[in-house]
């Protein structure tokens, strides 16, 4: 009996996997379907956290469009008060009488020129009946002209 | 057995047995390494595990705190600083934004060219801009409150990140320089520095909130994650009792009688003698309060409530008014006027011009402005008793008005008068007193003996501008008998009907008034004989007073009798004010050369006096 004695070093080695074309049919199927299944617990546990990210992205692009229309509203409300107070500037009394005294040429009233009467509280009262709408002016009012109209006096 | 005892054993076996050896030595192998691999791991997981600990727990506060630091921007909530407005409501001070630059030094490379480059924008020297940036190694202040058109330049320059921009508030005065004493000016940093901006500055600050939010990689804030830690409160805004176009009124009669007298200075007050109100306050020299703290200190003061000077005969009023209140003279008892009274010390007192009155009732004293008289008058009164009612007028002591830099005067008491203090007291001289301590004294005889704290708050309203405090009348004290106060105003008509104040008469109204002309002590001693005040204090209508109106101009050149330079502006800004407010005429003749009639004329100005 002659025994093999082949001199050969052997080292340890991974088995390759068996061909799947060797694999039953079912078997393949349930690992896609594993597969699948993994997928879709990953797109379920995902998807949430993709949605989230999302709308607070979302909030913050809100947010800076909101930093930045603050910035704007505070640019045009700070104009607005520097027209103002330019404009209080233009009116003060002081430049008025002075633009209307020597640009043009208005003077004030003299000693003589405005005097004050005693007025009854009866002519105050009359005066104050004649300045009133009368009736039909009130009624035409009503009928077609405006509400403002009706108290004002017929001039 | 080793693994060369395991390979040589191999050789002998079979391929069967051969094959499950391999396999069994496989997993052998496959087992070691995943023990290393797993201690590997798990030397690693225990490393990250001891870090993840000491992260959290023990270095947690510290590197929360580094955190917050990076992620969450502390927002300062700036209040709006309360606004003013006339006693009808238009604003004399308003506030608007304005941008402050400033420059981070140690990311600036070229300080010297930097310097030079903001130099002629900042309107500062290069050499000071250089300066401010050595101040500070992250900031340093350029320029505060600059105008927009400068920030706007120097945005243009491209110089950020080594200049930056903060915006705070400034206030505006529209007006200018009208009624500059008493709304007064702020310092750099909005704090109130005179006026009603001084004596109201808790209430017009305010106080400051904090809001916190989260910043993104950049440094933006999250406006959504903003949330605030303490409210801010915006400051109250202030109704004063004074009016505009009375005030408009009251500085341009003074700026044409500071023309015409060519004066050193003066003021016009206007107040209602019933509400102690002040309607007008004008003060020269004065000051514009948008630069208020470029002025000089000397227009800051406030020469109403601030400089006391000697009254001079516009005292005799008082002096009448205690006579007749004690009853120590009766109203038609009379005096005699030889132009001149020896009197202690050595010394004479005589009238202006060495004029000669005669015998005078007290009326008389008044309406002729005797000196001789009212000494012989507060002789008969005496000293302790003449020092009892200045002090009942409130001489010598604060009026207590709501605006800073009040003075007491000078009221040495009556063991302290020596020579002829107790005569020359007597017409205003020896007496030091302010034009606002004269008002205040002259209101108790408008309002039948009683005295009325001046004031020139009307109201305090919240930002929401609902009113939250209403400042009314005050009444000090009552210092007269009614029938001694009517007396004295009865008196007081004597003089601007024909006595030394007629130049103060007015068409259709009644007036009582005193003139008065004071000379000014002499710096050595004595009184200097070129130097006068002229005054003028006025009520009008002087049988429901509407008016008490008191004109004071220091050291007028040519003529100086407070009957010739000041009564005439009594007469302008009475004429004015009355017509402005309305103010039905009292007396006859009203009406003549009425040239054009006017209804309102005796309708009440909405929401007026």
């Amino acid at each position: 009996m002659s025994a093999v004695h082949v001199k050969v070093r052997i080292d340890p080695i991974l088995a390759p996997d068996s061909k799947s074309e060797a694999r039953p049919a079912r078997r393949r199927r349930g690992r896609r379907s594993t597969v699948a299944r993994a997928l879709a617990l990953a797109a379920v546990a995902v998807l949430p956290a993709v949605f989230y990210v999302s709308q607070r992205a979302h909030a913050a692009r809100t947010g800076y469009a909101i930093l930045q229309l603050r910035q704007e509203v505070g640019t045009l409300q700070s104009e607005n008060a520097r027209l103002q107070a330019v404009t209080m500037s233009l009116k003060s009394l002081d430049r008025v009488e002075r633009i209307a005294i020597k640009d043009l040429g208005m003077r004030r009233p003299g000693a003589g020129q405005v005097s004050a009467i005693a007025a009854t509280p009866v002519a105050v009262a009359r005066q104050a009946s004649m300045d009133a709408p009368s009736f039909w002016a009130r009624m035409s009012a009503w009928l077609g002209w405006s509400e403002a109209e009706a108290h004002e006096s017929a001039r | 057995m080793s693994r060369t005892q395991r390979a040589s054993s191999r050789r002998h076996l079979p391929l069967r047995q051969f094959a499950s050896q391999v396999a069994a030595d496989h997993r052998i192998l496959i087992r070691g390494r995943a023990t290393v691999l797993f201690g590997l791991v798990f030397v690693v997981l225990s490393g990250l595990l001891a870090r993840l600990i000491q992260l959290q727990t023990l270095q947690a506060p510290r590197l929360q705190s580094i955190a917050q630091q990076q992620q969450l921007a502390t927002i300062p909530l700036a209040p709006r600083r309360g606004r003013i407005f006339d006693r009808l409501g238009r604003p004399l001070v308003v506030n608007l934004d304005a941008p402050s630059v400033y420059a981070v030094p140690q990311r600036i490379v070229d300080p010297q060219g930097l310097a030079r480059r903001l130099a002629p924008l900042l309107r500062v020297p290069p050499e000071e801009i250089q300066r401010r940036l050595g101040t500070g190694r992250y900031f340093a202040w350029l320029a505060r409150k600059v105008s927009p058109d400068v920030a706007a330049r120097i945005k243009a320059m491209g110089l950020e990140p080594q200049v930056g921009f903060v915006t705070e508030t400034r206030r505006v005065y529209p007006n200018g320089s009208l009624a500059a004493h008493v709304v007064g000016f702020v310092g750099i940093d909005n704090q109130g520095l005179g006026g009603v901006e001084l004596t109201y500055d808790p209430v017009l600050r305010g106080h400051g909130g904090k809001a916190v939010a989260d910043r993104d990689g950049i440094g933006r804030v999250l406006v959504e994650t903003q949330r605030t830690l303490d409210a801010p409160a915006d400051g109250s805004d202030l109704v004063l009792t004074i009016d505009q176009v009375l005030q408009h009124i009251v500085e341009r009669e003074l700026d044409r009688a500071m023309a015409q007298t060519h004066a050193r200075a003066g003021s016009v007050s206007v107040l209602d003698p019933s509400s102690g109100e002040v309607l007008a306050l004008a003060v020269r020299p004065t000051y514009d309060p948008n630069a208020g703290g470029l002025a000089s200190p000397e227009v800051w003061l406030n020469r109403t409530l601030s400089h006391s000077y000697e009254p001079g005969s516009t005292f005799k009023i008082f002096l009448t008014a205690a006579a007749l209140d004690s009853g120590s003279v009766r109203p038609d008892e009379q005096f005699f006027c030889a132009g001149s009274l020896a009197v202690p010390g050595n010394h004479v007192i005589r009238d202006a011009n060495h004029e000669q009155h005669g015998w005078q009732t007290m009326g008389d004293i008044v309406r002729n402005s005797c000196n001789v008289g009212a000494a012989q008058v507060a002789m008969r009164l005496g000293k302790d008793r003449f020092y009892q009612y200045i002090r009942n007028f409130g001489f010598g002591d604060v009026a207590g008005i709501d605006l800073p830099g009040e003075a007491k005067g000078i009221v040495a008491p009556p063991s302290e008068w020596r020579g002829p203090g107790l005569q020359t007291i007597a017409f205003g001289q020896g007496i030091s007193i302010t034009p606002l301590q004269l008002l205040t004294a002259a209101t108790s005889l408008a309002n039948d003996g009683v005295m009325v704290r001046p004031h020139v708050v009307r109201a305090i309203r919240d930002p929401q501008g609902r009113v939250v405090d209403v400042v009314g009348r005050s009444p000090i004290r009552q210092v007269l008998q009614p029938e001694t106060a009517r007396a004295v105003v009865q008196m007081m008509m004597g003089v601007v009907d024909d006595g030394t104040g007629s130049l103060a008469k007015l068409g259709g109204y009644t007036v009582a008034g005193k003139t008065g002309t004071a000379q000014k002590p002499a710096p050595r001693g004595g009184y200097d004989p070129g130097r006068f005040v002229a005054s003028f204090l006025g009520l009008v209508p002087a049988v429901n007073p509407k008016l008490l109106i008191l004109v004071v101009l220091d050291e007028p050149r040519g003529a100086y009798f407070g009957g010739t330079v000041a009564a005439p502006v009594f007469r302008e800004v009475a004429s004015q004010v009355l017509w402005y407010l309305r103010v039905p005429p009292d007396a006859s003749g009203f009406g003549e050369n009425a040239s054009s009639v006017t209804k309102a004329s005796v309708r009440p100005r909405p929401g007026s006096h």
